[in-house]
């Protein structure tokens, strides 16, 4: 079949990112949003907008009932459900599969497989992949638990079994601490996922984050992407991503897409997903595969030239994938940093505010995914991600010195957030030099305190406030836009 | 410092120009207006410009911990007349489903706590009194 009308079950950049693959292949798009959202672009740039109403997720955007509903009533051939939310639910792949709604992504057996934490490793393990050592068993008892920690050797890592993006993982250093680091895993895992079983992983000293993009058809071709590595994290979240990784040689990169292309054939995997692995000491070992399109695709997508959304929608029609592994090309550097809404000097804790300057770019090769534009609130209602930046460049240092410039581009004035912090990881020499291990953040937290602003810079601010104070109380961007040169 | 002498140069890309007539630079600069403090983007630089009401607030000590962000309050570890040291895990926040824990930010007797479990508490709310 030939797709015509895809919903996308998802808000935000994602939901305006597949709305644009979609416009370029003809397909009409539904797109749904919450009471509060009407503002949020997600909710214009479709041809058409759905309201999900108020309430709980489980009322909205993890309303299963709901959205198939919603995809009956308006005859919609597919869903796309984006990251998060819906996009590893066996059950709405399944509720759609049996609407006869076509599920843009895996199959239910492989996302049933992969989501599970403990099942995916023994399936890596069968068919010859490394895995980290760990404890996967059942038996979740105070004691089995700490005994096998134990036995791993601190520093062991806690982790919820259902879980994902940092929720419900702890780090116990020894085995006074581990009780009161298990305590707060398991509740963090059972109000996230409402399952507070735990695995227990080595926690390794000096990792690097490495993954994988794959994307597979129906007709037994599995293709890979080559690699990402999303090293730089805080609080176990990724903030800046980028391909190729600074570490592997040609002969690794090739060993590690062998194992992962190894797991999606075996598996009989359909469409995209991400293979990621820990990377130390030139050894690499199975971490997870993500059955869904990850944030950060679009590093992948600036070093392959491929459109990973268009790639997904044609596997899901039962198409055969249009590129052969020999294709596929990892060309110069590309750098993705995410914009939180948070901030760095306490903790990254989230912050809100209005969006009131988001900026703009002449730079050539810069791409700005972001489901906000000027005037639009950021609660906590929902995640603090508000945009994600990439670049292009012919190499990894022009790469980071076009990246500094874009974020000067984009300053995503309004509340207090992390553009500064993105920018002083990017300038760090350790940055630079490619050491990027995932505890990067907390090694060189006080290299990167804030730095002092200038006097001159100061002056030159002071300067523009009394500027706008003389010439009328208004203060938007849009002020500008309104008086003239002449006036000025 | 290099002199200056500012004057405004019309607008490009919705910021404001501002140029120093003794040099010829030209700084190119966003500014909104955040709780009457001054959001700032020029070149390497972003940062607020407190207002002069905030600077004083801010050099005012001693005041009582504050919530770091709007969330829930989702375990308390003391009582008022608990004597805690500088470190000491007061209380567990949550938000976006993360858990923060509030530390007490100087050793001292907890005088009084302004919450109750389960309760939401936007960012700023005032949470623990800590006397010395």
């Amino acid at each position: 079949m030939v797709i015509k009308k895809i919903l996308i079950a998802n808000r935000g950049e994602i939901a305006i990112r597949v709305i644009n693959t979609c416009r370029l292949m003809g397909i009409k798009t539904v797109t749904l949003f919450t009471e509060g959202e009407e503002d949020l672009p997600h909710a214009k740039l479709s041809d058409f907008a759905i309201s999900l109403g108020s309430g709980a997720l489980r009322e909205t955007y993890l309303n299963i009932e709901k959205i198939v509903k919603i995809c009956i009533e308006h005859k919609v051939d597919a869903v796309h459900p984006g990251y998060g939310f819906l996009s590893e639910n066996a059950d709405f792949s399944r509720a759609l599969d049996q609407a006869k709604i076509l599920f843009i992504g895996p199959t239910p057996e492989n996302i049933k497989l992969m989501g599970d934490k403990i099942g995916s490793k023994k399936f890596a393990t069968s068919v010859g992949v490394p895995c980290i050592p760990g404890y996967h068993g059942e038996d979740q008892s105070l004691e089995t638990l700490k005994g096998e920690a134990k036995k791993i050797g601190y520093p062991v890592l806690i982790k919820a079994s259902s879980g994902g993006g940092g929720k419900g993982m702890k780090v116990a250093l020894n085995d006074a601490e581990f009780a009161g680091q298990l305590e707060s895993a398991k509740r963090e895992a059972k109000n996230s996922f409402g399952d507070d079983a735990v695995l227990l992983e080595k926690y390794l000293t000096g990792p690097r984050h490495i993954e994988i993009q794959m994307m597979s058809d129906s007709h037994g071709n599995h293709l890979h992407f080559f690699e990402r590595e999303c090293s730089i994290q805080r609080r176990h979240q990724k903030i800046i991503e980028e391909s190729p990784s600074p570490i592997l040689t040609s002969s690794i990169r090739e060993k590690i897409a062998a194992c992962a292309v190894k797991i999606t054939s075996q598996m009989n995997y359909l469409g995209a997903g991400t293979m990621e692995f820990i990377f130390q000491d030139n050894e690499f070992y199975f971490l997870e595969m993500n059955t869904r399109l990850q944030v950060e695709h679009p590093v992948t997508e600036m070093v392959t030239g491929v459109d990973l959304v268009r790639l997904q929608i044609l596997v899901a029609q039962k198409e055969k994938l249009p590129l052969m592994q020999k294709d596929i090309k990892q060309i110069g550097h590309a750098i993705e940093v995410r914009i939180y809404a948070e901030n760095p000097d306490a903790d990254f804790l989230p912050t809100t505010g209005t969006i009131k300057y988001l900026g703009e770019t002449k730079l050539s090769n810069v791409r700005l995914d972001t489901g906000y534009m000027e005037g639009n609130d950021v609660s906590i209602q929902f995640d603090p991600m508000i945009a994600k930046l990439i670049v292009w460049d012919e190499d990894r240092s022009r790469a980071i010195a076009k990246m500094q410039e874009a974020l000067n581009d984009y300053p995503f004035l309004g509340m207090i957030n992390n553009v500064d912090y993105l920018k002083r990881v990017l300038g760090h020499k350790k940055f630079i030099s490619g050491d990027t291990l995932t505890s990067f953040v907390q090694t060189y937290e006080k290299d990167l305190a804030p730095k002092d602003v200038p006097d001159e810079i100061k002056k030159v601010a002071e300067f523009a406030a009394k500027f706008i104070q003389q010439n009328g109380p208004a203060v938007s961007s849009s002020l500008w836009q309104e008086l003239g040169s002449g006036k000025l | 410092m290099s002199e200056l002498q500012l004057k405004n140069f019309g607008k490009i890309a919705g910021r404001m120009a501002i140029k120093n007539e003794l040099t010829g630079e030209i700084y190119r600069v966003a500014i909104v207006d955040v709780d009457g403090a001054k959001h700032v983007s020029i070149g390497d630089y972003n940062f607020f410009l407190a207002s002069n009401s905030q600077k004083k607030q801010k050099s005012e000590q001693n005041g009582p911990m504050i919530s770091p962000m709007p969330g829930k309050i989702i375990k308390i570890n003391i009582a008022v007349g608990d004597k805690v040291k500088k470190g000491d895990v007061l209380l567990v926040m949550e938000a976006m489903k993360m858990e923060h824990s509030i530390k007490a930010n100087r050793d001292g007797v907890i005088e009084s706590i302004a919450v109750k479990l389960a309760q939401q508490v936007t960012a700023s709310a005032e949470l623990v009194k800590i006397s010395n």
